[in-house]
């Protein structure tokens, strides 16, 4: 099923900071690792990922070096801060906490 | 040029991030993925023309990521607006205010006047603030014409009109006076009309010291007795001089540090 663009926008955030708390990725891994986790219901634009890192890195909750992947290649590395670790955490207690509240309202008779 | 460097080459173009050595690293970024987009693809058995076509439909569309990074870079790009503009003033406009100090006296003292009122320290405070406030005006307008898309130079004409006409009111309140600032933004206006309007550069500098000639006839009509006519021509016309290599400084400076959405090589 596809997911609105809306709701993905509202839940990035924490989808790449759960994802970073992992451990450091490059983009194209963050990619993949999002869709192979969701079973392709994250299959969202790919560039869109790019600015959505940049904002998080300049909000200080992850932080990136350039270093060489697996494949021989150069590839930049995002990676959590101390910051961004308490904010994951932050962002899934939020998560749960709402889902389940929408979660009530719409099991309600 | 692939498909892929044209789609990153728009995407950096519109993305207008404030710094060269980011904008760069985007573009690295984005190279990157594609390239690991590319390998996986041909791993998986799709042609080099199925590929090219993957990668416009995967990535999104361009213009939409550049937004997102200008609007990420937005406070950053205001900083650096106005950096640029101020150093762009203060630069063009403290330099050829010098020039234009030091040609006033050799032309007072050359033509044998005495020079008493025009290099009075009244006079040549005024005639500084008159050239700093040109070279705002004229590098208010270029770095204007950046925030818009469409009529770039009207719509810049008229925001530095709003901020002049602020300024002015603040000098009347203060001073009682803005005739200065009124005719420095017409001077500002006028050279940047001239500079984009006129591509022969003789042609350009003849209409400069025709325009600030006429100043001087203006002037020495209006305000006669401190001078006479042709000295007061002559100022004016080394005036025009002047403000015509503030704008050449001004420009050159304001490239220099404005390097918004450059495709590295």
């Amino acid at each position: 099923m596809e997911i609105d663009r809306e709701f993905l926008k509202g839940s990035i955030s924490l989808l790449l900071l759960n994802l970073l708390s992992r451990g450091a990725m490059y983009g194209y891994e963050i990619i993949q690792e999002a869709s192979r986790r969701s079973a392709n219901a994250f299959a969202f634009k790919e560039g869109t990922l790019y600015p959505a890192l940049h904002q998080l890195e300049k909000k200080g909750l992850i932080q990136s070096e350039w270093r060489m992947g697996d494949n021989g290649r150069e590839r930049k590395y995002y990676s959590l801060t101390a910051k961004g670790k308490k904010k994951a955490a932050d962002y899934e207690n939020q998560w749960r906490h709402l889902t389940g509240a929408i979660g009530a309202v719409l099991e309600s008779e | 040029m692939t498909n892929a460097d044209e789609l990153i080459k728009k995407i950096i173009a519109g993305s207008q991030i404030p710094s060269g050595r980011r904008t760069q690293d985007v573009a690295r970024e984005l190279r990157a993925h594609v390239e690991d987009f590319v390998e996986a693809a041909r791993q998986a058995g799709h042609t080099d023309e199925e590929v090219h076509r993957m990668v416009a439909a995967n990535f999104g569309e361009p213009l939409e990521i550049a937004r997102e990074f200008a609007s990420l870079y937005r406070r950053e790009r205001a900083i650096l607006r106005i950096s640029v503009f101020l150093l762009c003033t203060m630069v063009a406009g403290a330099g050829s205010a010098s020039v234009a100090l030091a040609i006033q006296a050799a032309l007072s003292l050359g033509l044998g006047a005495s020079g008493s009122n025009l290099i009075g320290a009244r006079h040549m405070m005024m005639e500084a603030l008159y050239i700093l406030a040109t070279a705002a005006a004229y590098a208010g307008l270029i770095s204007f014409e950046k925030l818009f898309d469409q009529r770039r130079l009207e719509k810049s004409v008229a925001a530095v009109a709003g901020c002049f006409a602020v300024i002015a009111v603040a000098a009347v309140w203060m001073t009682d006076r803005a005739e200065m600032l009124i005719v420095a933004f017409v001077s500002g206006v006028a050279l940047r009309l001239i500079q984009a309007g006129l591509k022969n550069p003789v042609v350009r500098v003849s209409a400069v010291l025709a325009c600030f000639g006429l100043l001087g006839v203006i002037s020495a009509c209006m305000v006669p007795g401190s001078g006479g006519a042709s000295l007061r021509l002559a100022v004016w016309i080394a005036v025009g001089m002047c403000c015509y290599l503030m704008t050449q400084v001004a420009e050159r400076v304001d490239r220099r540090f404005w390097q918004v959405g450059n495709l590295p090589g």
